[in-house]
C-alpha cells in the first residue's frame, strides 16, 4: 500500500516542483515528501535535474541561423515551383490525349463496325404456306395421310439379293 | 521572440500589406527561438536549418491563414516548427544512423578533469542524453525547459491533451535522471582512476 501511494506521489514531484498543482494536492505532496525520506530523497534529485535542465536547456542549440535572404529566396522559388506545377491539370490533359488516341480507330473507320442488335424471331413461312384446316378436315387428311403411306419392308432374316436380268447368267 | 503579441500583430499587418521589412522583422525575432526549438529536437545542425527554413517559408506563404483568437503567434509557429521536425524523422529514420556515427570521444589529457566540468560539459551530457530519448519525449522537455511553455502552451504544440503533456515530461526527467546519475558515475569513476 505504501508502495502505491509513494509512486502516486512520486509521479506528482514533477509538478510539484514547477508549481503547476493545485493547493490541496500540493499540500497532500509536501506532507507526504516531510514523513517519507525516499520520496524525499526522489524529489531532491528530481528539483536538482529540474535545475540543470533550466539552466542547461537554453545553451542547446544556440548558434547563428541561417540569414533572412536565404528563407526569403527559398520562399520565392517554393512560389514559383508551385506554380509551375499544377499536377491536376497536368493529369488532366495527358488522360484526355490517352482518351483521344483511343478514341481515333473508332472514328476513322466506323462504318466497317456494326453494333450488334437483338435478334429478330424469323417469320414462320411454311406455316403461313400450309392451308387451313378444320378440325373435321385435319382428321381426314391424317387418314389418307395413314393410307398413303408405305409400310416399311419387313425385316428379313435371310436376304437375297434380286440381280436385274441383264445380269443373269446365260 | 520576446514582442507582445500586439506587436507581432502589427509586424503581421505589415507583411500582410506586403512589406518585406516585416518579413524581415519577423524572421529576425522569431529565427534564433525556432531554430533552437529544431535542433533541440532534431539534434543535428544541418536537419535543424533546413527544417527552420522550410518552417518559415510555411508561415511566410500561410500568414493570412494566422488567426490570433485561437493561439499566440508564438505557439502557431511551435506548432508548424514541430510539425515539420516530425515529418523529418517519420521520413527517414536518421536516428540509428546518428547513433551509428556518434562516437564517444576521449578528451585531450594535458586538461583536469575537474577543470573540464564546466558548462559546455553539463551541455554536452545533456545532449547525449536528449539523444538517447525517444524523439516525443524529447520534445517534451525542449519545449518545457528549453523553451519555458507551460503544460498548456506543449499540448497545443504538441498536439495531445495536457495530461500526456505532463506525463511525457515525467517519463522524460525520469529516463534523463538514470542517464545523468550513470554519467555522473562514471565521471567519478574517471576521476578516481586518474588519481590512482
Amino acid at each position: 500500500m505504501s508502495w502505491i501511494t509513494c509512486n502516486h506521489y512520486q509521479k506528482l514531484l514533477v509538478a510539484f516542483i514547477n508549481h503547476e498543482l493545485p493547493p490541496t494536492s500540493r499540500r497532500r505532496v509536501a506532507s507526504h515528501l516531510d514523513t517519507c525520506p525516499r520520496c524525499y530523497r526522489a524529489y531532491v534529485e528530481q528539483q536538482h535535474l529540474t535545475r540543470e535542465l533550466k539552466h542547461v536547456m537554453p545553451l542547446v542549440g544556440q548558434g547563428t541561423p541561417p540569414p533572412f535572404a536565404h528563407v526569403w529566396a527559398a520562399a520565392h522559388t517554393d512560389a514559383k515551383s508551385v506554380r509551375r506545377t499544377n499536377y491536376t491539370l497536368r493529369y488532366s490533359v495527358v488522360m484526355l490525349a490517352v482518351m483521344l488516341v483511343l478514341l481515333i480507330p473508332f472514328a476513322l473507320d466506323r462504318h466497317s463496325y456494326t453494333l450488334a442488335s437483338a435478334p429478330t424471331q424469323p417469320s414462320p413461312l411454311l406455316h403461313r404456306s400450309t392451308p387451313q384446316f378444320t378440325p373435321s378436315q385435319a382428321a381426314s387428311v391424317s387418314v389418307v395421310f395413314q393410307l398413303n403411306e408405305t409400310p416399311p419392308p419387313p425385316l428379313q432374316s435371310t436376304f437375297t439379293p434380286v440381280l436385274p436380268d441383264a445380269v443373269t447368267t446365260p | 521572440m520576446n514582442q507582445s503579441s500586439d506587436d507581432f500583430e502589427a509586424i503581421i499587418r505589415q507583411c500582410l500589406a506586403g512589406q518585406q521589412a516585416g518579413y524581415a522583422m519577423l524572421y529576425e525575432s522569431c529565427a534564433p527561438t525556432i531554430y533552437r526549438l529544431c535542433y533541440g529536437v532534431l539534434m543535428n545542425r544541418q536537419d535543424a536549418e533546413d527544417v527552420m527554413q522550410e518552417a518559415f517559408v510555411y508561415a511566410f506563404k500561410n500568414l493570412r491563414r494566422y488567426d490570433a483568437a485561437r493561439a499566440s503567434f508564438k505557439t502557431w509557429l511551435y506548432t508548424i516548427a514541430l510539425s515539420r521536425c516530425r515529418n523529418l524523422y517519420r521520413r527517414g529514420n536518421r536516428w540509428n544512423l546518428m547513433a551509428l556515427l556518434s562516437f564517444d570521444l576521449p578528451g585531450p589529457a594535458s586538461e583536469a578533469p575537474e577543470s573540464r566540468y564546466d558548462y559546455a560539459d553539463a551541455k554536452a551530457a545533456i545532449e547525449n542524453a536528449l539523444s538517447s530519448l525517444s524523439p516525443r519525449l524529447r520534445e517534451a522537455v525542449v519545449l518545457r525547459y528549453g523553451h519555458g511553455l507551460t503544460f498548456r502552451e506543449m499540448a497545443e504544440v504538441m498536439d495531445c491533451p495536457q495530461k500526456t503533456a505532463e506525463s511525457r515530461v515525467r517519463l522524460a526527467h525520469d529516463q534523463l535522471r538514470g542517464l545523468l546519475r550513470t554519467s555522473a558515475d562514471n565521471l567519478i569513476e574517471s576521476l578516481l582512476g586518474n588519481e590512482l
